[in-house]
């Protein structure tokens, strides 16, 4: 446990560092864009009324806008993620697979948050800050958690080291 | 579905449930709560800057910072600056924390949930801190008077990233997990077959 711990900050460290440095920023970047496309894209699927611009998500018909900055990209929640795999022992195979479905299962959350929140400033302010402070940045986290225990409970059992001679 | 991976959905879903209401029961006391952080984070800010007064301002928290320059030795005065934080944006994670909690029987204990509120009351403070020390270095005519260095500009702004981003939520996530390993850990240990 111990071990883990450590391997996990840092890891978590590097990783974190790294996102802000320039080609970090330089992957980051087009990610986010592609979030808000995403988002954009679904929204239009059903009332047609969203439009993404880079970063930036807003309504033609209210003018009420959102930009999707550090924290709502989902990239946070994945790095997290990424750690933990990675300070666990476990075959790569089961990593990667871990890695995959652990990235779904953040975007589709962290898609479901912007679209909900997009909504929800059109509607009241107030509940708007709330959900996007305090609601979402908690749920977000906790998806990431509860992939990485059932990734865990995925992995084969480990042999016992054999005795010393 | 395994028993194992229904246990983790169901405890999830209790957590899930049991997070609405807890988050209302800390609205109310965030801003009380929030200075015992703020005060914690006055160490690191007169360490980097100087000394601070502390106020609540509402939902706020109003620092009135002495900057004593670093590049002069006696670290005279240079300016007093007043900023606000808003505490409310680092401290949520006790609700998250009690949601978990109660949401696992194996982590309903009085003193494990005493010890992990008072972690995660002081928690805070990083994020406070060096929110504090972001916005005194974007100032631009307390640059000279700071005088930070490029690493140590660098180690605030990757602070205060990873007190906003990070440890809201995985702090009280991590403290749960250490407090009770076994609302988590069961069925880990599997014989090799």
């Amino acid at each position: 446990m111990k071990r883990f711990t450590i391997l996990f900050v840092l890891y978590l460290l590097a990783l974190f560092a790294f996102e802000l440095t320039p080609p970090g920023q330089a992957l980051v970047k087009p990610w986010t864009e592609l979030v808000a496309a995403t988002a954009s894209g679904f929204i239009r699927a059903f009332d047609g009324d969203a439009v993404a611009q880079g970063i930036l998500l807003y309504s033609q018909k209210t003018g009420f806008a959102i930009t999707i900055e550090a924290g709502c990209n989902g990239v946070e929640a994945m790095l997290v993620l990424l750690a933990g795999i990675l300070a666990f022992p476990a075959p790569w195979k089961y990593r990667l697979a871990g890695l995959a479905i652990g990235a779904v299962a953040i975007q589709a959350l962290n898609l479901a948050r912007i679209v909900s929140l997009f909504y929800l400033g059109q509607w009241d302010r107030d509940w708007f800050e709330w959900a996007h402070l305090y609601i979402w940045q908690s749920l977000i986290m906790l998806d990431a958690m509860i992939v990485w225990l059932l990734w865990m409970r995925a992995l084969p059992a480990r042999e016992p080291r054999a005795a010393a001679a | 579905m395994a028993p194992e991976r229904r246990r983790l959905l169901g405890l999830f879903g209790r957590a899930l449930l049991l997070l609405p209401p807890f988050l209302a029961a800390w609205w109310f006391a965030s801003a009380p709560l929030g200075m015992v952080a703020g005060h914690v984070a006055r160490l690191p800010i007169a360490a980097a800057a100087g000394p601070s007064k502390l106020f609540r301002d509402g939902e706020a928290l109003h620092y009135e910072i002495t900057i004593q320059s670093r590049r002069d030795p006696l670290r005279e005065a240079g300016a007093v600056v007043q900023l606000d934080v808003r505490p409310g944006t680092y401290s949520f994670g006790i609700a998250l924390f009690l949601a978990l909690a109660f949401a696992a029987r194996e982590s309903r204990r009085a003193a494990r949930i005493a010890i992990g509120v008072a972690i995660l009351l002081v928690l805070p403070g990083w994020g406070i801190a060096f929110d504090v020390l972001r916005q005194l270095g974007a100032t631009g005519e307390l640059v000279p008077i700071l005088g930070w260095s490029a690493g140590f500009r660098n180690f605030v702004a990757l602070g205060y990233q990873a007190g906003s981003l990070l440890l809201p939520t995985l702090g009280p996530i991590a403290v749960w997990m250490a407090s009770s390993p076994e609302a988590w850990k069961p069925g880990m240990d599997r014989p090799a077959g």
